[in-house]
């Protein structure tokens, strides 16, 4: 498997300032995140890497709108994430997040296409294009153009991650969040989804993956080390 | 188109759990059905009530003997005779402008006989003017006329069916039958006529009144008076006229010590049609709980899909679906099962309906079918709120779902 290429990078996307996001469970608090400054910059490709338990889902959730932090800064495209509203929050992750999981998520008993335009159901009114033409496009660059019609459980596992891949890039997202993509495959279909993902990288797309692998950091540009909340390298 | 791709989800859900969306929408489907078969009965049945009153066209003032108040019961419902009106009364009451017919009716049930056969039944004495006011014809024959009236003549017109039982066989026209062991020539036989007020117009024998009172009931008076009420004269004008001259025939000065009651078929009509139709009101009400008990089912079922979709509602979040968004998605699912269910059950009960219309007209009532459309789209957009407000719940539980916590079941 080729090696990651390094590129120019463009200007700042994220900014996370001093984030804290503690958990409460029963009488002790989780402090899942503990004072964490992260600086993204536009068409990077980083990997995540730690233990388990260790916060890096957590640093995910939070920089995919999905959780708010207890405390600290996020600035995304030079916004600050604190204002927004529930709603303002859906939006982020609707326009500026693609979501890539582990176990793929896809929607059973729906078809492929049906599958990569369903962020498209909750874009803002206001967004017109074909969006139907986007998705054969995205479709025929994970290679799975004649699987159109097909629903999830007729496709393998490496096929239905690049179903969600394609689903992830539809609105033309600002950041992509790779949830350990490869967790669930093997070997094959480990370095096909890996391949697509240095190609978007080759396209400056700005990625962040996380993984447990430490083979697989090696195909990113920059990987950070976290530990109890924190980063350490 | 957004919300649309929502609805084609939904209706793809559900067909999928179909089994179970059938289930849950058991009690819409019964509730309906029921709703509307009530409705549709209640309404024939009220219609076949006021028919019985109406029957004779147009409006009939009574005058039956004794005093009573509008709301209570005349002294005849409890078996006392009062003998106050006379047949002279009911001439003096023909006289008043806006009476078409006038009609004096002395009754009693006598037994009839024909050669070897025999029957009881009533025996009205009537005048001439009776096929005006009850509104019917003689088949054969003819009916009696003011001389007969006159010289107390022995003549009878029979019903169809009295004269049926007593002659099968042969027309009695012209025959001699005894009624109390007195002979009468039958001169006309009626056509049928069903039944009116509730009784029986096709087993009767009408004779003239006179004959009635001085032969077969022995008495001077008469049961009551029926008077017909020309078409656009004002009723009500007509009772107080008619009270105005008994008053002054019986020289009753104060109306509270009247011995006479006045009654209309207008006033009958409203009301059997106010009694009747709180007996449907209520009825429906009863009815219109299995629909509640019907949303409650759906609710439950709701719930259960929602804690079966939590991995996708958790995943729609993720991808961009507003809180908005994922409880219209399920109030969607959930109203789109009750107006399934609403439409099955409006199905089911109109034709049951129309099946009851068939089988009691095909006894013999005059039964008709009624289904107006309004309360079918009722019944629909009451079964379809139902399903909305049952899904209220179970799609606001599905919208407070936290993402990451949804994303991560299995």
């Amino acid at each position: 498997m080729a090696k990651v290429n390094n590129h120019e990078h463009g200007k700042e996307l994220i900014r996370l300032k001093d984030i804290t996001k503690f958990y409460r469970q029963g009488e002790t608090t989780i402090h899942a995140l503990d004072g964490v400054d992260l600086s993204i910059r536009e068409g990077e490709f980083i990997s995540v890497m730690g233990p388990s338990g260790c916060g890096k889902s957590t640093l995910m959730h939070v920089l995919g709108f999905l959780a708010r932090p207890t405390s600290g800064s996020y600035h995304f495209e030079g916004r600050d994430s604190s204002k927004f509203t529930d709603d303002e929050l859906a939006e982020m992750r609707n326009q500026g997040i693609g979501f890539i999981f582990q176990s793929f998520n896809l929607l059973p008993r729906t078809s492929v296409l049906d599958n990569v335009l369903l962020p498209t159901t909750y874009r803002p009114k206001t967004i017109k294009n074909d969006v139907e033409k986007r998705a054969r496009k995205l479709l025929d660059l994970v290679g799975l153009s004649h699987r159109l019609e097909n629903h999830p459980n007729q496709l393998s596992g490496g096929e239905q991650q690049r179903v969600a891949i394609a689903r992830a890039l539809i609105n033309s997202p600002s950041l992509i969040l790779a949830d350990e993509p490869t967790g669930n495959l093997d070997s094959k279909a480990t370095e096909e989804i890996m391949s697509i993902l240095r190609a978007l990288h080759d396209e400056r797309n700005t990625i962040l993956m996380v993984t447990h692998e430490a083979y697989l950091s090696e195909f990113t540009e920059r990987v950070i080390h976290m530990k109890d909340g924190k980063i350490v390298s | 188109m957004d919300s649309f791709q929502d609805i084609v989800y939904s209706l793809k859900a559900l067909w999928v759990a179909r089994r179970r969306a059938f289930l849950s929408t058991l009690g819409i489907i019964i509730g309906v059905m029921s709703v509307l078969v009530v409705a549709s009965v209640g309404l024939s049945a009220q219609d076949l009530v006021l028919k019985q009153v109406t029957s004779f066209g147009g409006d009939l003032i009574g005058i039956i003997p004794g005093s009573s108040d509008d709301e209570g019961p005349p002294p005849i419902a409890y078996g006392i005779v009062v003998t106050s009106l006379k047949l002279e009364d009911a001439e003096a009451l023909a006289e008043l402008e806006g009476i078409v017919a006038m009609t004096p009716y002395v009754n009693s049930a006598e037994v009839i006989e024909y050669g070897r056969e025999s029957t009881t039944t009533t025996v009205s004495g009537v005048n001439e003017q009776t096929p005006v006011l009850e509104d019917f014809e003689v088949e054969e024959g003819r009916f009696f006329t003011e001389s007969d009236i006159g010289r107390h003549a022995r003549v009878a017109v029979l019903g169809p069916e009295t004269a049926e039982n007593l002659s099968p066989h042969e027309s009695l026209l012209g025959k001699t039958i005894q009624i109390k062991d007195i002979s009468f020539q039958v001169i006309g036989i009626l056509e049928e006529r069903g039944a009116a007020f509730f009784q029986n117009q096709d087993d009767t024998a009408l004779i003239p009144v006179t004959t009635a009172q001085k032969l077969i009931a022995g008495v001077t008076h008469v049961n009551f008076i029926r008077l017909k009420v020309a078409e656009g004269a004002d009723t009500d004008y007509l009772k107080d006229r008619v009270a105005e001259t008994l008053r002054r025939r019986h020289h009753i000065k104060d109306p509270s010590k009247d011995d006479f009651s006045i009654r209309s078929t207008d006033q009958a009509a409203e009301i059997l049609g106010s009694v009747t139709g709180a007996f449907n009101g209520f009825l429906l009400v009863v009815t219109a709980i299995s629909l509640l008990v019907g949303g409650i089912n759906i609710m439950n079922i709701m719930f259960v899909s929602v804690r079966e979709r939590r991995r996708e509602i958790g995943l729609r979040k993720a991808l961009g679906a507003t809180n908005t968004r994922i409880r219209t998605q399920f109030l969607t699912e959930s109203a789109a099962i009750a107006l399934a269910g609403g439409l099955v059950g409006a199905t089911l009960g109109i034709a049951i309906s129309y099946v009851v219309a068939l089988l009691v007209s095909n006894a013999g009532y005059q039964w008709d079918f009624f289904m107006p459309a309004s309360y079918i789209v009722l019944a629909l957009a009451v079964a379809a709120a139902i399903g909305m407000v049952s899904g209220v719940s179970p799609a606001v539980a599905a919208a407070r779902l936290d993402p990451i916590v949804a994303l991560r079941e299995e």
